[in-house]
């Protein structure tokens, strides 16, 4: 392993033992939402971060359109892989939320709604990866879909402004509405689960383009 | 919900999740391994 990779490693895991201090120890109860505010801090970070690995598909999507070059295509799958993951604890954990904030874990809310929307579009490209054998055609297919299903991460941001919503809105223009306290510690969230979030790209691109290979080399052997 | 109950659904979430990253990093670790074997076979062969 490079030392490289062993100080990013290093930074990670103080950031996320910082990330469990604050999130509970430092940070003090809300005033309407009392202890549930932590939910909070599981919640916005890897709702973010899955918006930013979804990006990393529409990016890589175009970069293999244009280049034809395969690592962009291996990575814009990661990215789908690992930004479903981390849908799936937005949903989970904005679903504790709900249940705790609105008494009912889901209510079709607009921003609830749009973001299972955005799983399943996501998990349908990822069904439809898996069910085609011509490598070409996977690659394209899946690139063009990875840049078709991105306008849905904008909607399904901008789905608590378009419409009426249960959902606060915490980031307004003027800044974040929270406490100090709150809004430290969601940086630190977001530190921590942005580079928790890297380190797995690393790892599953590097699982994936070796497995590839080996395909590759098996198909040229038979 | 209590801090006691918030706190051991963290513990499940973000388990998963390092139990996921230590899977990948074993899989890593297993699939270059097998890599290297399959390349020194195809020189091998050559």
């Amino acid at each position: 392993m490079s030392r490289t990779r062993l100080i990013f490693l290093a930074i990670t895991a103080v950031i996320s033992l910082l990330y469990v201090y604050m999130t509970w120890i430092f940070s003090p109860p809300d005033a309407i939402l009392g202890e549930n505010v932590r939910i909070f801090f599981q919640h916005v970070a890897p709702a973010l971060v899955s918006y930013g690995l979804f990006g990393g598909t529409l990016l890589c999507g175009v970069m293999y359109l244009w280049k034809g070059d395969l690592k962009y295509d291996i990575l814009g799958a990661v990215s789908i892989k690992l930004g479903l993951l981390f849908t799936t604890i937005t949903l989970l954990s904005g679903m504790m939320w709900a249940d705790a904030a609105w008494g009912t874990p889901w209510n079709w809310d607009p921003r609830e709604t749009t973001t299972l929307i955005l799983w399943v579009a996501y998990a349908c490209i990822l069904a439809y990866r898996a069910s085609v054998s011509d490598r070409e055609s996977r690659a394209q297919f899946g690139s063009i879909f990875g840049i078709v299903a991105f306008p849905m991460v904008i909607l399904s941001y901008l789905s608590i402004r378009i419409w009426e919503t249960l959902h606060p809105i915490v980031i307004e223009p003027s800044g974040l509405q929270m406490e100090v306290e709150h809004m430290m510690t969601l940086l630190v969230a977001m530190i921590a689960v942005t580079f928790i979030a890297l380190i797995m790209v690393e790892l599953t691109y590097k699982v994936d383009s070796a497995q590839e290979k080996l395909m590759r080399i098996k198909m040229e052997r038979s | 919900m209590q801090q006691v109950e918030l706190f051991v659904v963290a513990v499940i979430l973000w388990g998963g999740i390092f139990a996921f990253l230590a899977y990948l990093l074993l899989r890593m670790i297993g699939i270059e391994k097998q890599l290297k074997i399959v390349e020194s076979q195809v020189e091998g062969d050559q």
